[in-house]
């Protein structure tokens, strides 16, 4: 290699770091500042000075254990988890299902099934509280994980996430299999779906993080603490903490840990996963 | 069916003879996906059902008390006073108070309206009965016609019986009426302010537009006002 | 139609409505009972004080077409989706295709950009609400001016057009993550022989065959953006004068349906909304043969 194609490499990974650092600056700002703010003092917090980002008086950890004792964080991270889990396998193995077959196959009525999961993502989220609230609790089910886990046993957008995915997949893939003698159910499990791990670790990522912001849902559907979620467990800490920003932090800190660990491990899997099934294309 | 028949016949011949051991291995070799979803099924069939017919679905009273200062909901102190002294029994149904909800009618914005909308939804899915709030914030909320017009057939007795604690609200829909309406009942040198100080300066109480407990509301009413022992 | 169909059709017809069924049942009950349930409601007047529904016919039609408040919102809601589905997307590709590339830290900047996505919203809304505010806020405190980026009308829309940027982002690019891990890696290596520099290849090679996965996020973009609600509440109090300009057709349902009560009226305007994203995907999808590359 000549000198100046290297020196040309090297400015393209300077570029490419600087590019990406001023980035990544802007997209944690309020994460840090939902940290800082956690280890300021109550005064400290409401400080109108837009330069006063870091606590002066000291550090003051002794918010996270003010949090950490006042609420039951374990049960809250349970059902949390409980909730995120539930959803995400049910949205996965419905989406899987009906993707492929909107994807892959041919039969009559299909456009009519892609029209309706186009028009339920069309219409504000809003509406659907009501009628959805009314039917757990006509089922019994209010202050369950069920009750949490009901709106989120299908999804649209998941759907038509991987009908996408399956669509994309090589025309000649099926082909090969059926002359093996495998019937559509066995292409689908033991070929095509393997290859859109990538979608599904996408829509996973996706059903967990609307799950784990959801607050209103779990606000009305489990009124007691022993059976409520992060989200609207520390939204009630905001109601009755108003004004005390460190604590509400440091509760909302305490709160995206969880989602973060588990954000680090799966995308791990998200680029594994996809260096195995792509040696197969 | 008769594939599934046919199907079954020829596994059942594969299998003829060899030890039970090596026959479990066959059939979860190919069959795992099967038994474990229709096991989750069946299960998750189990448990709707049980919960269906154990759970308590339906209340005697259910009563919001946004923005409290006490905690005022199931299993607090004052609820535990309350379903004493009413003799309802709770294994049957439920007494449901809510205490945690905030938000302001009168100013309404930021994050306070998932608490709002929360609200909205069991009002108008029928389930809560009643609600108190201070007295500025229930007269804008008896606004938007979420209240019970205490002014009507099913409440008349309230209407008389509490006629000079009644607080009233414009209405925003001019078509129902240009004049103010009776929403709510003054409740301020109740139990709920004097002995549980659950708001700074006055409360008020206020009747949800679809409640089908109004008789229980009404005793939920004197007790708080100790209407009994005086 | 008319030919009688062989019995692989019969047995695929029947596989995929096997597979089709559960997510069609749950969407039926979950979803569009209540799609259903808010255009009956959408030509009643509801509940006053608890005095039920009454059947009204066209008139709400009438008061929200008539209504400049309507079409107002509506073009407010159109000038956030012209900010927020372009810049979202491009910003958000050229980070997966920097990402994608074997770069150190790959996984710690990954990580970063996801973090917007599970911020608390509280702690968002109060970071934004520091950046522009207009006597302490720290844009006019760094560039010295005296703007008001959320209270003016004319910059107004632009500012929360820049936090809706912001927040999807993250959402973005995961998807254009997967997608460009789907591409296989012999094509490039072809390219690479061929001589193709890497911006010939983003454009002969990426563009195309990622082309699928981008459709599918301006489509799924296009609809998320038209229906924006929680951004304005977030940053924007009741008595802001720039309201008006900047609040958008759900933000209105909102106001009408939960604020003020009336069911009626707020059904009708997401009808009108429904309505007015249909047409927009019908154009799409007709678009969709000519601009995305299948394989």
């Amino acid at each position: 290699m000549t000198d100046s194609a290297e020196k040309n490499a090297v400015i393209k990974r300077v570029l490419t770091h600087v590019i990406l650092l001023i980035v990544a600056f802007i997209m944690i700002v309020p994460f840090a500042w939902m940290i800082l703010t956690a280890l300021k003092t109550n005064q400290e917090s409401i400080s109108v000075n837009p330069f006063y980002i870091f606590p002066h008086n000291g550090w003051h950890w002794e918010n996270f254990k003010t949090v950490w004792k006042s609420y039951n964080f374990v049960i809250l991270y349970k059902n949390t988890i409980l909730m995120i889990f539930f959803r995400v396998v049910c949205a996965v193995l419905t989406a899987t299902m009906a993707g492929y077959a909107l994807g892959r196959l041919n039969f009559r009525g299909k456009k009519l099934v892609v029209s309706l999961i186009l028009i339920q993502m069309m219409v504000p989220g809003q509406i659907f509280i009501i009628p959805q609230y009314l039917m757990v609790s006509k089922l019994n089910m209010l202050n369950t994980t069920f009750g949490l886990v009901f709106p989120g046993l299908v999804t649209a957008f998941g759907t038509y996430l991987l009908k996408v995915g399956y669509e994309g997949l090589p025309k000649d893939l099926e082909e090969a299999a059926s002359i093996d003698g495998c019937n559509i159910g066995q292409r689908f499990l033991r070929i095509l779906m393997p290859l859109t791990k990538s979608s599904m670790v996408s829509l996973g990522i996706f059903t967990a993080v609307f799950a784990f912001k959801d607050l209103m849902w779990p606000m009305i559907v489990c009124t007691n603490a022993s059976t409520t979620t992060l989200s609207a467990g520390l939204a009630k800490m905001q109601g009755q903490y108003g004004s005390e920003y460190p604590t509400m932090m440091a509760a909302a800190t305490l709160a995206v840990l969880p989602m973060v660990i588990i954000y680090v491990i799966f995308q791990k899997q998200f680029v594994e996963g996809i260096a195995t099934s792509g040696g197969k294309l | 069916m008769e594939r599934f028949r046919r199907l079954f016949a020829s596994e059942k011949e594969k299998l003829k003879g060899r030890p039970w051991k090596e026959k479990l291995q066959y059939i979860w070799e190919y069959y795992h996906l099967w038994i474990i979803g229709i096991g989750f099924a069946v299960f998750m069939i189990i448990y709707l059902i049980w919960h269906f017919t154990t759970g308590i679905g339906e209340n005697w009273i259910s009563v919001a008390f946004p923005n409290a200062m006490t905690d005022m909901g199931n299993g607090s102190p004052f609820w535990e006073e309350y379903v004493e002294a009413s003799g309802y029994d709770i294994r049957e149904k439920n007494v449901d108070f809510n205490s945690s909800l905030y938000f302001d009618p009168t100013t309404l914005s930021g994050t306070a309206n998932n608490y709002y909308q929360a609200f909205v939804a069991m009002i108008e899915a029928g389930t809560l009965d009643a609600v108190t709030l201070p007295r500025p914030q229930m007269e804008a909320l008896g606004q938007s016609g979420r209240l019970l017009d205490l002014s009507s057939d099913e409440t008349a007795g309230l209407f008389r019986k509490y006629e000079d604690r009644l607080v009233y609200s414009l209405p925003i829909d001019e078509e129902y009426s240009t004049e103010p309406v009776p929403v709510g009942i003054d409740v301020s040198d109740s139990i709920l302010m004097t002995q549980y100080h659950i708001y700074d300066d006055s409360c008020v109480l206020g009747i949800s537009e679809y409640s089908s407990h109004i008789d229980a509301v009404k005793e939920f009413l004197s007790w708080i006002l100790e209407e009994d022992a005086a | 139609m008319n030919k009688k169909k062989t019995a692989a059709q019969r047995s695929e017809t029947r596989w995929a409505w096997l597979f089709v069924t559960p997510t069609l049942l749950g969407l039926i009950v979950l979803n569009f009972y209540p799609i259903f349930n808010t255009i009956y409601q959408s030509f009643c007047k509801t509940g006053d004080f608890g005095k039920g529904n009454k059947f009204v016919g066209l008139a709400n039609y009438q008061a929200v077409l008539k209504a400049s408040e309507t079409w107002q919102s509506l073009w407010n809601t159109v000038k956030y989706a012209l900010i927020e589905v372009p810049f979202g997307i491009i910003i958000a590709l050229l980070l997966a295709v920097l990402l994608n590339k074997k770069i150190a830290g790959r996984s710690i900047y990954r990580t970063i950009f996801f973090l917007p996505m599970v911020c608390a919203p509280a702690a968002v809304a109060m970071v934004w609400k520091w950046l522009y505010n207009t006597q302490f806020g720290l844009l006019n405190n760094i560039f010295h001016t005296k703007i008001s980026w959320i209270s003016d009308p004319k910059i107004a829309w632009i500012s929360i057009g820049v936090i809706g940027v912001w927040s999807i982002i993250g959402y973005n690019m995961v998807l254009f993550i997967g997608g460009l891990q789907e591409i296989p890696g012999d094509y490039y290596e072809a390219a690479r022989i061929d001589g193709a520099g890497e911006i010939r290849q983003f454009f002969s090679i990426t563009l195309p065959l990622l082309s699928p996965t981008t459709f599918f996020i301006v489509q799924t973009r296009i609809i998320g953006a038209l229906t924006v609600f929680d951004l304005m509440f977030m940053v924007m109090d009741k008595t802001n004068v720039a309201l008006k300009k900047v609040q958008s057709i759900v933000y209105l349902f909102y106001q009408y349906a939960f604020t003020n009560g009336n069911k009626g009226y707020g059904a009708t305007l997401v009808v009108v909304l429904l309505v007015f994203i249909m047409i927009i995907t019908v154009i799409l999808q007709r678009a969709e043969k000519t601009l995305v590359y299948h394989n």
